[in-house]
C-alpha cells in the first residue's frame, strides 16, 4: 500500500506490540514483518460486540435482519487500520441501471444505421458540448455533457447478468477462488469505520433494494456489505427499513422507548456492568438515528417543493435526492439501484417511460451537488452491467426487444475531480464492436479508486491474509485497456 | 361465440370474408423477407387421435381473419371456426361499461339488497351468464395483449384426422393474408383423447393474481373444473397455467402395467424468453389416499418425464403435472399418454449397416418381442424409430442410425481394459455395461494416417456422457489425443453435446488403441454407443432456415443455407429444388467453399400457384471425384432461454401463395361486425 503523506506509512514494529486487538485465532498468523498498517486498538466492547451489533440489536424494527447482516465480528487475519484516503473525490454515488441499459438508446446513438438498430430514436440531439451527441429523450443531461464524460468503450464480453454485474463492480471476472467484494465494499472498508468514520448512517447505502445478483462484499464479509433501505423515497414515509416504521409517528416511538425503558428491569439489575453500558450506549445510538438528527437524511419533507419537483417524483428521482443529502452527510459510497433496463420484450415502449425519468432525476443530481458545492468531492458514476444488442430482435417473443450485450456498452462518470465534457473510446457504425479505446471494468474502477484516493495497485486486506490488490494485477490477466487517465 | 353486434371482432367462415382494412379485394401480405408477420405461440390440443374430429386453438400473433390451417403429411383438413382478437382500445371503454352493468345484476340477483323488504333478487339468465363471460375474457384478452402479444390472438379450428394419417409429427402452420407463419408440431396418435378446456386469457389472469386489474366482475370469474374419471389407455391433453398443477384421476385396475409418458418439450423444444428454456414437466402419482407413489422431472437425460408402474391394487389413482418451478403460459401444452402400450426404452445396436437387415433387440415395458428385424436399413442417416420400426411409443431421443462402414459388436473379453482387435475402417456397437468400466479398441496404424473416432451415443438417444482416449498400444503410452464433449450443430435438439471426436495424424506404424468410457463412471445395459473408426471421411449436411415462405408472385424470399460441415470437408455446395414444382426457383443457390452460411433467394414466378406447396430441396456438392447429393433439411432458427441458437428440423418445407379473391358478390348483410 502507499500512502500519499510519508506520515502515514505504517509501522509494523508498533502492529505486533498490539497483539491484543488481534483475534485469538488469528494471532499465530502475524508475520514479523507485515506490510499492513497499525492495528486499530478495538474499545473493549468491540472485541466481542461490534458497535453496529448495538445498533441492531433490540431496536424498533432494526433488530433480526439488521443484526445478521452487520453483526460479524472483525475477522481479518491482521487487522486493518487504514489511513483516511487523500483524494480529490471524498464520496460515490453509483447510478446502477439494473438489467443494462442499451447504449444506442442512451449516450452512444447510431441513428445512421437504420431501422433495425436505431429504431424509432433517429433523432439524436446535440449537447452543450460540439461533437457530442445523446438520445433525444435526455435533453436535460444534454444540456450538461459538458459536466460529465461518456465511456463507450466499455466492454467485457459476458451477457449473463450475475457474471457481468460481478465483473462491472469487482473488476474480475467471476469463477475464481476468492469472491471479490465490490467497490462499494471497498470504499467502505477504506472510508468507513475502520478509517475513523464516525456517522451513525452506515457507510455503504444501497438505495433501496439490494441487487441480489452477487455478494456486494465478498470475502470481506457481512460487516462490508450494504445497508438496503428498503421502502420507497417517493412515497410518504419513505419507510427506510430499521429507521422509519410507518404508521407511528414520532411520538408513538418516543412513548413505546418510554415503556421499554420502564419495563427494562435487567438493567436497573445490571446498571454497572460494562456489556450493559455498551448495550445502553448502542441502542441510544440507534434511537439517535431513529428520533434524533440521524435519521432525518432519510426525511425528504425536509426538501422544499419545488427541489423534489426537479429532481421527479418517482422512486428514481427521490432516490438520486436522498442520494444528494446521504453525500451531503458524509456516507461514502450510495448505489442507486435503477431497476427496469432488462428489456427484452417492449424496449421503446419501456424506454419512452425510462428515458425521461432518468433524464430528470440524473440531471437533477449533477445540479443539486454543483449548486451545494459537493460536484467536486462526489464522484458520479452511471452504468449497467452491460449494454443491449444494437440489431433489434423484431422477431417473436421479443417482437421489437433488445437482449443482452456485454461487448460494447457505455458508461458515465461525472464529478470527483475528473473532466467533463469527453467521449472515451468509440464503437463501429452499428455500435456492435469497440473500436477504439476499450475500457475495460478494472479500468474504471481502478480510476474511481484513484480519485477517491485508494491504490488502485495496493493491497486489499482480507480475511485470508491472501496477497491480493485492489484491482487485477498482471499476473491475474485480466485484460484492461488502462486507466481513464484522460479524465483525470 | 355469438356476432350480435359486440365489439369483438369475430369472423365465421360460411359467411362473407370481412375484408380488413384492405383497400378493396382480398390482402396480399406476401413478404420478400424471411421474417414472418405472422406468427403462431401454441397450437392446444398439440394433437389428435386419427380417425376423430376435434377442435383446436391455435394462439399467436396477425392471425388473419381468414386464416387456414394447414398440415404437413397429408390426411388432415381444418375448417376455421373463428378469430379471435383483443377489443380495440376504442371500444373497451363500452365493454368496461357493459361489463359493470352486467356485473351489477349478477350481484343483485345473488346478493339482493333489499331482500328484507320482499323486493326479489334481479333476473339472471344462461344467456346473461354467456355473456358475462364472454366480456370477461375480452377485457382479460386486452389485458394480455398488452403484456404478451404473441399470445394476445387465437383462432379456432375444427380438425378433422382421417383414419389413415401417419402416427407421429406432423407440422401446423397457419396462413393468410400476412403470409404463413412458422410451424408448431401436432402429434397423431392411436389412442383416444381427452382435452382439458383451454386456458383462458382470464384464467391466466387468476393464476397470476393479476385479477387486481379488474374490476368487481373479478369474483365472477370462471375457473373450468374437470371431473371424469380417466380410463387407460388414453392420451390426456392439457395447458399449464402459472402456479398450476393439474390433476387428473385415472382409473387403475389391478395389475396393470401403466406407461406414463409425457410429451411437452417434444411438442415446442425451445422456449427463447424462459429459464429452463422449455415446459419442464414434472409428474406424480398419488394412490387413492393422496400417498405419493413416484414422481418423475426428466426420463434419463430427456426433460419430458415418463413412468412406469405395476399396480398391485385398483382404483382411482390422481396423476398430477406441473412445471418443475411452477410456471405457466398459454404456450405450455403437454401430452401425457397412459396406458399398457408397449413402450421402447433401450435398442441395441444403435444402428446397422445401410441396406442391409439388422436384428436389433429390445428393452421397454409391455413389449411383446424382445427383438425386431429390420429387412432393409434405410440409406445412411440418423431416423426416429417410428421411421424404420414404426413403433410410436418410445424413449424421447431414441434414434438408430445407419451408415456404410462393417459393423462390429463390441466383445466383452471377461476382463477389463482388455482390448478388442478392430480393422479399420469400422463401426462398433458397444455399451459400458458397468459403473467405471473402460471398453477399450486395439487398431494397427501406419504413420501418417489421419484417422477419426467418433461416438455416437447422446445424439442417439443414449444416457452415456463418452469420453475418447488415443493412446499407443503400450502400457505406459501417455496419451495421443482425447476428447470429453465434441459440438455437433447438426444436433439441433441436443443441449448436452456429450458425444467425443478425436481426428489424429498417427506419428508410427504400431498398434494404437481408443478407450472408451463415460466421464462420469456410469454404465448400465441402457449406456449403448456406436464408435466409428475411419479415415476422415468429408461430408456435410444442410438446414435451410426458415421452413416456410410466402412471396410475393415475382419476387423471392430469403432463406439462409446453413452447411455443418463434418471431416474437413470444405467445398462450395449448391442447392436445389427437388422435383421442381411449377412457379418455384433458387436463385444464388449456393454456399460458397469455406463459409458455413448464405442467404439464397426462393423465386415465386407469377403464376406460381395459390395455397400451400410442399417442397423438397437437395444438396449437391462435389467430394473428392464424386458428386455427393444430400437432402437439404428445413428447419427453424430457434432460441433456447435468451442465449443459445438451435437449428431444429422441421417435417417439411412449406411456400404459400396469396389465393385469389372471391369473385365479389351483391351486397350482403355482413354475419360479424368489427370491433
Amino acid at each position: 500500500m502507499t500512502y500519499t503523506d510519508s506520515a502515514d506509512a505504517p509501522d509494523s514494529t508498533k502492529q505486533i506490540a498490539d497483539r491484543e486487538a488481534i483475534p485469538p485465532w488469528a494471532a499465530g498468523k502475524v508475520a514479523a514483518s507485515s506490510p499492513y498498517p497499525p492495528v486499530h486498538r478495538l474499545r473493549p466492547w468491540e472485541k466481542t460486540w461490534p458497535r453496529r451489533r448495538f445498533l441492531a440489536n433490540g431496536l424498533l424494527g432494526i433488530g433480526g435482519l439488521a443484526a445478521l447482516r452487520w453483526g460479524a465480528p472483525l475477522t481479518f487475519a491482521v487487522p486493518f487500520n487504514p489511513p483516511p484516503p487523500r483524494g480529490k473525490a471524498r464520496t460515490v454515488i453509483q447510478v446502477w441501471l439494473w438489467g443494462g441499459p442499451c447504449h444506442l438508446d442512451t449516450f452512444d446513438p447510431k441513428p445512421e444505421a437504420g431501422n433495425d438498430y436505431a429504431g424509432p430514436f433517429t433523432q439524436p440531439i446535440a449537447t452543450n458540448v460540439d461533437g457530442i451527441r445523446i438520445n433525444e429523450l435526455l435533453p436535460m443531461l444534454a444540456k450538461q455533457a459538458d459536466q460529465y464524460s461518456i465511456i463507450r468503450g466499455m466492454t467485457h464480453g459476458i451477457n449473463g447478468h450475475e457474471t457481468a454485474a460481478y465483473i462491472v463492480q469487482t473488476g474480475r471476472p467471476a469463477g475464481g477462488r476468492l469472491t471479490y467484494p465490490c467497490i462499494g465494499a471497498v470504499v467502505s472498508l477504506f472510508k468507513g469505520y475502520d478509517a475513523g468514520y464516525q456517522g451513525l448512517i452506515p457507510p455503504y447505502i444501497v438505495l433501496t433494494q439490494p441487487q441480489g445478483r452477487f455478494s456486494e462484499a465478498g470475502f470481506l464479509g457481512l460487516k462490508y456489505k450494504p445497508f438496503a433501505t428498503g421502502g420507497d423515497p417517493a412515497a410518504p414515509p419513505f419507510a427506510v427499513e430499521g429507521i422509519v416504521l410507518p404508521g407511528v409517528p414520532r411520538e408513538r416511538q418516543i412513548r413505546r422507548r418510554e415503556l421499554l425503558a420502564s419495563l427494562n428491569t435487567l438493567r436497573c439489575a445490571l446498571a454497572d456492568d460494562p456489556l450493559m453500558a455498551a448495550a445502553d450506549a448502542a441502542r441510544e445510538q440507534a434511537y439517535e438515528l431513529i428520533l434524533g438528527d440521524g435519521g432525518k437524511v432519510f426525511d425528504l419533507s425536509q426538501e422544499p417543493d419545488a427541489v423534489r419537483e426537479r429532481y421527479g417524483r418517482n422512486t428514481f428521482g427521490q432516490s438520486c435526492l436522498t442520494a444528494r443529502r446521504l453525500v451531503e452527510s458524509g456516507v461514502p459510497y450510495v448505489t442507486i439501484n435503477y431497476g427496469g433496463w432488462d428489456t427484452h420484450k417492449q424496449h421503446f415502449q419501456a424506454m419512452r417511460r425510462k428515458l425521461p425519468e432518468m433524464d430528470r432525476g440524473f440531471s437533477a443530481l449533477l445540479d443539486d451537488l454543483r449548486e451545494r458545492g459537493l460536484f467536486d468531492t462526489t464522484l458520479v458514476w452511471w452504468s449497467g452491467e452491460f449494454g443491449r444488442t444494437p440489431r433489434i430482435q423484431w422477431e417473436p417473443p421479443w417482437n421489437g426487444g433488445r437482449n443482452h450485450y456485454g461487448k460494447a456498452f457505455c458508461a458515465v462518470l461525472a464529478g470527483g475531480g475528473l473532466r467533463g465534457g469527453l467521449v472515451v473510446g468509440a464503437t463501429d457504425e452499428r455500435g456492435e464492436t469497440v473500436t477504439e479505446r476499450p475500457v475495460y471494468p478494472c479500468d474504471l474502477l481502478g480510476t474511481i479508486y484513484a480519485q477517491l484516493g485508494i491504490d488502485p495497485d495496493g493491497p486489499l486486506p482480507n480475511p485470508q491474509g491472501l496477497d491480493v490488490r485492489v484491482t487485477p494485477d498482471a499476473s491475474e490477466k485480466v485484460p484492461s485497456g488502462g486507466r481513464l487517465k484522460e479524465l483525470v | 361465440m355469438r356476432s350480435n353486434g359486440q365489439p369483438l371482432r369475430l369472423i365465421r367462415l360460411g359467411a362473407a370474408i370481412a375484408t380488413l382494412g384492405a383497400a378493396g379485394g382480398f390482402p396480399v401480405h406476401a413478404h420478400a423477407q424471411a421474417q414472418r408477420e405472422l406468427n403462431i405461440s401454441y397450437v392446444y390440443p398439440a394433437g389428435g387421435q386419427r380417425g376423430t374430429t376435434l377442435r383446436i386453438t391455435v394462439g399467436g400473433r396477425r392471425i388473419p381473419a381468414n386464416a387456414e390451417a394447414v398440415f404437413s403429411g397429408g390426411g388432415i383438413e381444418a375448417t376455421l371456426l373463428a378469430v379471435h382478437q383483443p377489443p380495440r382500445q376504442d371500444k373497451m371503454e363500452e365493454l368496461v361499461n357493459e361489463l359493470r352493468e352486467l356485473t351489477k345484476r349478477k350481484e343483485h340477483s345473488q346478493f339482493p339488497r333489499r331482500e328484507r323488504e320482499g323486493e326479489a333478487p334481479a333476473p339472471w339468465s344462461p344467456d346473461d351468464e354467456r355473456r358475462l363471460q364472454e366480456l370477461i375474457e375480452w377485457t382479460a384478452m386486452a389485458n394480455r395483449a398488452r403484456d404478451a402479444p404473441p399470445f394476445a390472438e387465437r383462432a379456432e379450428f375444427e380438425v378433422r384426422i382421417a383414419e389413415n394419417v401417419p402416427l407421429g409429427k406432423h407440422d401446423i402452420r397457419l396462413a393468410g393474408a400476412g403470409g404463413v407463419s412458422n410451424p408448431l408440431t401436432f402429434e397423431v396418435s392411436d389412442l383416444p383423447e381427452i382435452t382439458e378446456p383451454p386456458l383462458t386469457a382470464a384464467n391466466y389472469m387468476v393464476r397470476t393474481g393479476e385479477t387486481r386489474r379488474f374490476g368487481p366482475w373479478r369474483r365472477w370469474i370462471e375457473l373450468p373444473v374437470s371431473e371424469h374419471v380417466i380410463k387407460p389407455p388414453a392420451v390426456i391433453n392439457g395447458q399449464i397455467g402459472p402456479g398450476e398443477r393439474d390433476q387428473y384421476r385415472i382409473e387403475i385396475k389391478a395389475g396393470q402395467c401403466l406407461v406414463i409418458a409425457v410429451t411437452a418439450r417434444e411438442l415446442r423444444p425451445y422456449l427463447a424468453d424462459a429459464v429452463p428454456g422449455w415446459f419442464d414437466a414434472v409428474i406424480t402419482l398419488f394412490d387413492e389416499e393422496g400417498r405419493l407413489i413416484a414422481t418423475a422431472d426428466h426420463w434419463r437425460f430427456h426433460p419430458d418425464p415418463v413412468l412406469y408402474y405395476e399396480a398391485a391394487r385398483a382404483g382411482i389413482y390422481t396423476l398430477e403435472i406441473r412445471d418443475c418451478i411452477y410456471r405457466g403460459r398459454e404456450d405450455f401444452v403437454y401430452r401425457v399418454a397412459v396406458g399398457e402400450f408397449p413402450f421402447i426404452t433401450d435398442i441395441f445396436p444403435l444402428g446397422g449397416l445401410a441396406g442391409a437387415a439388422v436384428s436389433v433387440a429390445l428393452r421397454g415395458w409391455n413389449l411383446e418381442q424382445a427383438a425386431r428385424t429390420i429387412s432393409a436399413m434405410p440409406p445412411p442417416g440418423v431416423y426416429s424409430l417410428f421411421d424404420v420400426l414404426n413403433h410410436m411409443h418410445a424413449s424421447p431421443f431414441l434414434r438408430i442410425s445407419a451408415d456404410t462402414l462393417p459393423e462390429l459388436i463390441e466383445q466383452k473379453r471377461g476382463g477389463e481394459n482388455k482390448p478388442q482387435r478392430i480393422n479399420l475402417p469400422v463401426m462398433v456397437n458397444g455399451v459400458i455395461e458397468k459403473p467405471g468400466e473402460r471398453d477399450v479398441y486395439e487398431f494397427e496404424g501406419k504413420a501418417g494416417r489421419r484417422i477419426v473416432a467418433e461416438i455416437y451415443a447422446r445424439r442417439l438417444g443414449s444416457p452415456m456422457d463418452a469420453t475418447l482416449t488415443l493412446r499407443r498400444s503400450n502400457a505406459v503410452s501417455p496419451p495421443l489425443a482425447f476428447n470429453d464433449d465434441h459440438e455437433d450443430r447438426g444436433a439441433g435438439l441436443v443441449t448436452h453435446h456429450a458425444d467425443s471426436r478425436i481426428e489424429f495424424e498417427l506419428p508410427a506404424d504400431g498398434f494404437y488403441r481408443l478407450d472408451v468410457t463415460d466421464v462420469r463412471g456410469h454404465g448400465s445395459p441402457f449406456h449403448a454407443y456406436r464408435l466409428r473408426v475411419s479415415e476422415p471421411r468429408p461430408d456435410f449436411e444442410v438446414r435451410l432456415v426458415p421452413s416456410s415462405v410466402s412471396p410475393r408472385r415475382g419476387t423471392s424470399a430469403a432463406v439462409t443455407a446453413h452447411v455443418i460441415r463434418r471431416d474437413g470437408f470444405d467445398g462450395e455446395v449448391h442447392i436445389r429444388l427437388k422435383n421442381a414444382p411449377r412457379g418455384f426457383s433458387l436463385a444464388d443457390a449456393r454456399v460458397p467453399a469455406d463459409k458455413d452460411r448464405a442467404a439464397i433467394k426462393f423465386q415465386a414466378a407469377r403464376d406460381a400457384p395459390p395455397g400451400p406447396t410442399w417442397i423438397q430441396f437437395e444438396a449437391v456438392a462435389t467430394i473428392g471425384a464424386e458428386q455427393v447429393i444430400r437432402p437439404a433439411i428445413p428447419a427453424e432458427d430457434l432460441q433456447q432461454a435468451f442465449a443459445w441458437q438451435f437449428l431444429v428440423p422441421t417435417e417439411s418445407f412449406l411456400v404459400w401463395m396469396a389465393r385469389p379473391p372471391p369473385a365479389r358478390a351483391a351486397q350482403q348483410p355482413e354475419a360479424s361486425t368489427d370491433p
